[in-house]
């Protein structure tokens, strides 16, 4: 690990995600190597690399996605506020509430309406009095930034949506639940440009009350919208730091060739 | 691997900042050399000045087309902002060498008391120096000799205090003289701050942080 890495992990004194040591396999593939990584809280931290550098396994390991996967397994620690989510005692469902997650693909529930994604989550969770998940769906709508644009249509299919008002439901179906931290894999992957400046913007909005950390392969929106990022290479952290001076002159040569487009 | 299209951009950026420095020189000098022996060199100093403008002018538009194009970073950007700089400081030692060309014509041309002015041919000397290191330092990217620079920067500051002290104190000259060394001296002065801007901006574009000569 470079000084760099260190300076900024240590810089954090009561970071939301702190990983030590975090390894993730899938069968013999080791994809994450002794990862120490620090996430600031009410930030939003970028997550770049070339294809298959483990940036999605990363975050996967964040919120125990990565164990649902056979043969997956993982060796180290990962704190949420201070506490591993890997210890035996904690129940990984809690820890997907929590830490919740929005997808490269927008993926509604085809068959429910836009209000019953919504409420998906919160009724798995026992909330099943109509004027609670009202008024949650409303929150959860207008954080998401599709309120005044799904409020009459309620009842319309979630998938009769855009493709971007798809994904700020999936959004809004996230933060039905009340995560703390958001994670979200190349969410605007599959977007126009007009759809991802506001999931953008949302996303700017949302660290006021949540801890989101972004995977992208768009170098210019983890320069545009995050407040850290970190680089990612063949499983291994080769920076991290402050996004504007990641982007202005970075430390690491590798990371100079891989966001200038001088790798291969 | 081969060439990315932005570099095609960068090369000719970099190759017109580079033209502009030895026309800079070339302008700066012509001027200097007729102030301090003589000849009609307005109209030549003055062309070159506009064309020096306008390659600053080019330099800007490419420079905001790659960005929007390519939107480059690290130090992709920073040469891209470094020679934008660059060009601009470049652009202003053909504006000094007209206005000190200017200065012969509004003042009724050269005479022999500029001539046996020795303070002024060693500032001239002096700066003319930073201004061939400047450039060196920027072409070569070595930077092993910037404390040259900064040491012949101090010198040419003091020399232009001293100067403006002593004119003040014993104005002995004619009154054209004495307001064409003044300005002379003035513009000097400030070409060589703008020498030194642009190794500022050539470290800079380098090596990823900020130096200050001065």
């Amino acid at each position: 690990m470079n000084t760099q890495v260190l300076e900024l992990s240590k810089r954090e004194e009561k970071p939301k995600i702190e990983t030590d040591k975090l390894n993730a396999w899938f069968g013999k593939n080791h994809v994450l190597k002794d990862i120490f990584i620090t996430i600031r809280r009410n930030a939003i931290t970028a997550i770049i690399g070339p294809s298959g550098c483990g940036k999605s396994t990363l975050i996967r390991c964040f919120n125990r996605m990565h164990e649902l996967v056979p043969g997956a397994r993982v060796s180290g620690t990962v704190l949420l506020d201070g506490r591993n989510v890997y210890d035996r005692e904690v129940d990984p469902v809690l820890v997907r509430r929590k830490v919740g997650m929005v997808f490269q693909k927008p993926n509604p529930f085809p068959t429910m309406s836009v209000y019953d994604n919504v409420a998906a989550g919160l009724r798995l969770n026992g909330v099943s009095h109509r004027k609670g998940l009202d008024e949650v769906v409303r929150q959860s709508l207008e954080q998401a930034g599709l309120w005044d644009e799904v409020k009459d249509d309620l009842d319309k299919s979630g998938a009769s949506l855009s493709g971007g008002q798809q994904q700020r439901l999936c959004i809004a179906r996230t933060l039905a639940v009340q995560p703390e931290v958001v994670l979200m894999d190349e969410p605007c992957s599959a977007l126009d440009p007009v759809a991802t400046a506001k999931i953008e913007q949302l996303m700017i909005a949302l660290k006021n009350r949540y801890t989101v950390v972004i995977v992208t392969h768009n170098m210019q929106q983890a320069a545009r919208v995050s407040d850290n990022t970190a680089f990612l290479y063949l499983g291994e952290l080769v920076e991290y730091s402050e996004t504007s001076r990641l982007f202005e002159n970075p430390s690491h040569p590798l990371t100079e060739r891989y966001i200038t487009g001088k790798f291969g | 691997m081969s060439q990315r299209p932005l570099d095609r951009g960068l090369s000719n950026i970099a190759k017109i900042v580079s033209d502009m420095a030895d026309l800079a020189v070339d302008t700066v000098k012509a001027s200097v050399i007729a102030y301090l022996e003589g000849g009609d060199v307005g109209v030549q100093v003055r062309a070159w000045s506009d064309c020096l403008r306008s390659m600053y002018n080019d330099v800007e538009e490419m420079a905001v087309e790659l960005i929007a194009r390519y939107q480059p970073v690290a130090t992709d950007l920073r040469a891209i902002k470094s020679n934008m700089k660059i060009a601009y400081d470049l652009s202003r030692f053909g504006r000094y060498a007209y206005d000190i060309s200017h200065v012969l014509q509004l003042l009724n041309g050269y005479s022999k008391e500029m001539q046996e002015n020795k303070f002024v041919k060693e500032m001239s000397d002096k700066v003319m120096s930073m201004l061939h290191l400047a450039i060196e330092i920027y072409k070569t990217q070595n930077f092993d000799k910037v404390d040259e620079l900064s040491q012949m920067e101090n010198e040419v500051d003091e020399m232009y205090g001293k100067h403006l002290k002593s004119l003040a104190q014993s104005p002995s000259k004619k009154t054209a003289v004495l307001i064409s060394d003044v300005l002379l001296t003035r513009h000097l002065e400030r070409i060589a701050d703008h020498a030194c801007y642009i190794v500022e901006e050539a470290h800079y574009m380098v090596r990823g942080r900020p130096m200050y000569i001065r």
